[in-house]
């Protein structure tokens, strides 16, 4: 009965498995002064993608958010994008 | 001796000769205080990401130097009461560098020198996987509420 209310909705589609794109692809670094590829890590309201999004192991993800910050922090990325 | 990157956005409506002259005093300070200049870059006018004193442009610069704290400390003292600098920002890239190192990298510098420039002015050049990239994230993020919703 406990589990009998609602069966639990099976699982649509197939799982993909993340892969942290920095592991996979070596020639990509992150660096603060790239605002074109942290641009992928960041929302279109300029947030950044948490990890469990984009797939990016802790390491990456610590080091890609320093790097955003400190992007921002010489306007190369914006803290936010207001709808205009 | 740590090595440092310093970037620093002039405004954009300044003359380009003025700007040279911003620039070497820069390299003045450094060199002056026992630093040691390993490249200097002019990224030219760029947009800016928000608005800074009322301008949406700026030219940004940068330099990439050796040195100790003091060079820091003059350089942000000078940098701070300069009004034709909008922003700027210093990042300890690397602890306790040694010359040797330097020295050979800026030898390789000189060789390479024009590919230098024509990376760091140029866009970035679009690899051809870009375009999945950028689609990831927003698929994952569906498939990640729904996770959350079970």
């Amino acid at each position: 009965m406990a589990t009998g209310d609602r069966p639990r909705p099976e699982r649509r589609g197939f799982h993909r498995r993340k892969v942290c794109k920095f592991c996979t692809d070596s020639n990509m670094k992150i660096e603060y002064k790239d605002p074109g590829t942290l641009r992928h890590f960041v929302s279109e309201k300029g947030k950044i993608i948490p990890r469990r999004i984009t797939g990016n192991c802790a390491r990456h993800q610590r080091e890609l958010t320093t790097a955003i910050k400190r992007a921002r922090a010489i306007a190369l990325l914006p803290f936010v994008v207001s709808e205009s | 001796m740590n090595r440092y990157d310093l970037i620093f956005i002039i405004q954009s409506d300044v003359p380009k000769d003025e700007i040279d002259v911003i620039i070497d005093r820069y390299k003045g300070i450094v060199t002056s205080l026992k630093g040691t200049l390993v490249k200097a870059e002019k990224w030219g006018v760029r947009r800016l990401a928000y608005k800074i004193e009322k301008q949406g442009r700026g030219f940004y610069v940068l330099l990439d130097f050796v040195g100790d704290s003091p060079v820091i400390r003059e350089l942000e003292r000078n940098l701070k009461f300069d009004d034709k600098v909008l922003r700027y920002q210093t990042v300890k890239r690397a602890d306790q560098v040694k010359m040797a190192d330097i020295e050979k990298e800026m030898a390789g510098l000189k060789k390479e020198k024009p590919e230098e420039i024509k990376e760091a002015t140029g866009p970035r050049q679009v690899s051809p996987a870009e375009p999945v990239t950028e689609a990831k994230p927003a698929e994952a993020a569906s498939g990640a509420e729904e996770g959350s919703k079970e």
